[in-house]
């Protein structure tokens, strides 16, 4: 009682982020009760009638389920694959870098791509894609080859995401781990430089270890968001052509469930996202705690 | 931005929303119809109408208000409008009528929306026949079919007043300076055989239309629609009248496209992917939406365009503005019989005003329509007010510099009225060269007779899940990924996954409706 007299203001502190936890974030999970029910707008969730799991037969059953699934799970192991390491590669690129005034310069410009929106992005690929007018094909079909409709080949879908989902996020994504290399005591670095170790190995054996928990909460974590793939950028750039990759959960929700307004089928479409994700993330922080002992909780 | 999508479509932002509706509640309907002693529309008592609507400005401009203000002072009411940013209108609207506190007045997307059906279920929107006979602007100025459409739950009942688009079968904007370039007489008419229509795509392909010296330009602009679907290119060109009785058969009532004994539609995709395999179709029609065709066909890269007539000299300026010498005109495409002929599959219905259950003046609320469908009001409506908007000089409108109200023509329509899309500010010339081009568009619209209906079998999961696999692959024979042949096993897989279902159930709707 003496401690939270003491620590009072830091308590008082902690209310509006709780409340805000609260109320938007667990009040609302309530209403996964609809994902079990046939909404009805009048009768309200608690009002309408029951259905058990119908809407999750539903799901299962549906002809284009493993497809989706698929196509989610595919994507966001490429996200995580290719995406993953760039922004750790990039920050342990910049950390070394000596010259303040060009790092600085640079991490800006990195940035930038943070903060153009999705619409204005999935135009720029778009138009640098486009078999007539294009930079890429310009190139292409100067080189006397036929030009390439990217963006109306499957194959190249999920390729094209995850490169401009890397472009966009990889500056933005090196901001945690510089932050966590600025908490390495340089005194390990001295030590490391008398002893004769190479930038490498310094990189290595010091900068990498110094970062690895970060690394690992931040892996978890998009485990955990394994059926996420942003809806945006898969909406702004696929069409019937491309369904066969590039349709997932989020994309088949907005059809089902905004489109067509079946919501109690899309909140049961999400809810088994949310089950996948938490199965997932309990599993891999129970795998890297076993392997490096490192984990969440 | 990722995560806050995310939260709208998904579980979070569904859940968020409904949690809402855990205590919702409905009043009840709609009072009967209020009016003065003498039976005019004009009570004494002062009302507040709340109304929701989708406009393209979130708020009100002083061009607008001054409208609203000449109609408050005329039926003794005072609007209060809810104006959600358009591109949220539909969550906004799906948020309001799960929370349970909607407006007297709304404005839904269509008779066919999934918000709409589902507030006519569940009585969230009351019908309006009682109120009818004392409308009667609302009851002239509006179609015959469209009412019919609104008879939502075949009761006889009529939920909702709509929002009139005039019935038409547009033709196509086309580059006339390129027209002269490639050296085509165009008939007095402006309507042309299919053939001529093939040639002329050919030749604004292959023969430099622009005269630029370089092979840079395509016959005809196309664009994903906003089901993320490609249009075909001419469809009732072929005979693709939508449903119409047939001669016979196995169903009285048929629409090419599910007529396994027709090739109409087979040969409406032929066309289309012809003309994608000889490249005569911007091949970023398949990747693109409407705002990217439209730019490109600015920027001259394409020559013909789907579009509404009255757009015409909107899109000549825009042209000019990259390209001095851009002349934009109209062309018509005659059927394979010679005739000009088109079909609306809707209702002439863009959106529908229905009166909610928590309306305490229903006739009140319905009045607001009714008295900006009356001459006095449409006038202001289709050209604004007078002194605010514009000027008039020798008789003519003027219109002031810098005033705009994109309030006022999304309210209410007149059917049949063309002139009312041709926009105002445009100098009488103009309007008269675009007039005969709308009119004709009215005059040769045929409708097609499912009115819009959905049957209950399109709800039926096997029947949805389908409708991925159609598109996917009427897309790919579109743009000649497969044969056309292969439409043949679609339409076999489609009956079987619920289709025969549904064209009876659609038989079944068309002949209840046919006196």
């Amino acid at each position: 009682m003496r401690y939270l007299i003491k620590n009072k203001w830091l308590y008082v502190f902690l209310i509006p982020g709780l409340l805000y936890l609260l109320i938007f974030k667990y009040v609302p999970m309530f209403g996964i009760v609809i994902a079990f029910k046939k909404l009805s707008i009048v009768k309200g969730i608690w009002g309408s009638d029951w259905v058990g799991f119908q809407n999750f037969e539903t799901l299962f059953q549906s002809a284009h389920f493993i497809r989706v699934l698929r196509n989610s799970i595919l994507l966001s192991v490429y996200q995580i694959l290719w995406g993953f390491p760039a922004p750790i590669l990039l920050a342990l690129m910049l950390n070394e870098v000596r010259q303040m005034l060009f790092k600085r310069i640079t991490q800006t410009i990195l940035y930038l791509p943070h903060f153009i929106s999705w619409v204005v992005l999935a135009g720029i690929v778009i138009n640098f894609l486009s078999p007539t007018s294009g930079l890429v094909n310009q190139i292409i079909t100067s080189f006397g080859h036929e030009p390439v409709k990217f963006l109306m080949e499957p194959g190249y879908f999920r390729s094209i995401i995850v490169s401009a989902e890397i472009w966009k996020g990889v500056g933005w994504g090196t901001i945690i781990y510089l932050a966590a290399m600025t908490g390495i005591d340089p005194t390990l670095y001295e030590s490391a430089k008398i002893d004769g170790a190479s930038r490498l190995q310094r990189i290595r054996y010091i900068t990498i270890p110094g970062i690895a928990t970060t690394i690992i909460i931040l892996l978890l974590l998009n485990l955990g968001n394994i059926l996420d793939n942003g809806f945006e950028q898969v909406f702004l750039l696929y069409n019937p052509v491309t369904y066969e990759t590039a349709d997932i959960f989020e994309t088949y929700t907005y059809r089902i469930g905004l489109q067509d307004g079946r919501l109690s089928y899309a909140t049961a479409v999400g809810l088994f996202k949310s089950v996948v994700g938490f199965v997932l993330i309990l599993s891999a922080n129970y795998a890297a705690r076993k392997i490096s002992g490192k984990s969440i909780w | 931005m990722k995560r806050s999508f995310r939260g709208m479509i998904g579980l979070g932002m569904t859940t968020a929303l409904l949690a809402l509706a855990a205590c919702s509640g409905s009043s009840s309907g709609g009072d009967a119809p209020k009016t003065s002693p003498d039976g005019s529309a004009g009570p004494k008592e002062k009302v507040t109408i709340k109304i929701m609507a989708n406009f393209s400005s979130a708020d009100i401009a002083p061009a607008d208000k001054a409208i609203f203000d000449k109609l408050e002072k005329a039926l003794n009411v005072e609007l209060k409008w809810i104006v959600p940013p358009s591109s949220g209108y539909k969550e906004q609207l799906q948020l309001s009528l799960v929370s349970g506190d909607y407006a007297d007045l709304v404005m839904f997307p269509s008779e066919t929306d999934e918000s709409f059906l589902n507030a006519v279920d569940e009585g969230v929107v009351i019908p309006v026949n009682k109120y009818l006979d004392q409308l009667p602007n609302i009851k002239k100025y509006t179609y015959d079919v469209s009412w019919e459409a609104l008879e939502t739950k075949r009761d006889g009942k009529i939920y909702g007043v709509p929002r009139t688009s005039v019935a038409r079968n547009d033709g196509f904007i086309i580059r006339e300076d390129w027209l002269k370039n490639i050296g085509f007489q165009m008939p007095a008419n402006r309507e042309v055989t299919i053939e001529q229509f093939t040639d002329i795509m050919r030749k604004f392909t292959f023969n430099d239309p622009d005269k630029n010296g370089k092979n840079d330009t395509f016959g005809f602009a196309g664009y994903l629609n906003t089901t993320k679907m490609i249009d075909p290119i001419l469809s009732s060109q072929f005979g693709n009248l939508g449903w119409q009785k047939t001669n016979g058969g196995e169903y009285a009532y048929m629409t090419p496209m599910y007529d396994k004994n027709s090739t109409v539609y087979k040969d409406v995709l032929a066309y289309t992917q012809m003309a994608f395999k000889e490249k005569l179709v911007d091949p970023d029609s398949a990747v693109i939406d409407r705002n990217a065709s439209i730019d490109r066909f600015q920027r001259g890269m394409t020559g013909i365009r789907y579009e509404f007539a009255g757009n015409a000299p909107g899109a000549e300026k825009k042209g000019k503005e990259l390209n001095p010498n851009t002349e934009i005109s109209y062309i018509f495409i005659k059927d394979k019989q010679g005739q000009l002929k088109g079909v609306s599959y809707g209702t002439a219905i863009f959106g529908v005003w229905g009166v909610t259950n928590n309306a305490k003046h229903p006739d009140r609320a319905l009045q607001v329509l009714d008295w900006l469908l009356s001459d006095e009001g449409f006038d202001m409506v289709k050209y604004g007010v007078e002194g605010v908007e514009y000027n008039k000089e020798n008789g003519q409108r003027k219109y002031i510099d810098g005033v705009s109200a994109p309030w006022r023509k999304s309210i209410v329509r007149r059917a049949n009225d063309g002139d009312f899309f041709i926009d105002a500010k445009l100098d009488e010339a103009t309007r008269n060269k675009v007039k005969p081009w709308v009119d004709r568009s009215i005059e040769t619209v045929a409708f097609s007779l499912d009115q819009g209906y959905i049957p209950p079998a399109a709800k039926e999961p096997k029947f949805m899940d389908f409708k991925l696999i159609w598109d996917e692959t009427i897309t790919k024979i579109m743009i000649g990924e497969l044969p056309v042949s292969d439409f043949d096993k679609l339409l076999a897989q489609w009956y079987e996954k619920g289709g025969k279902e549904y064209v009876k159930q659609m038989n079944d709707y068309i002949a209840s409706t046919q006196k």
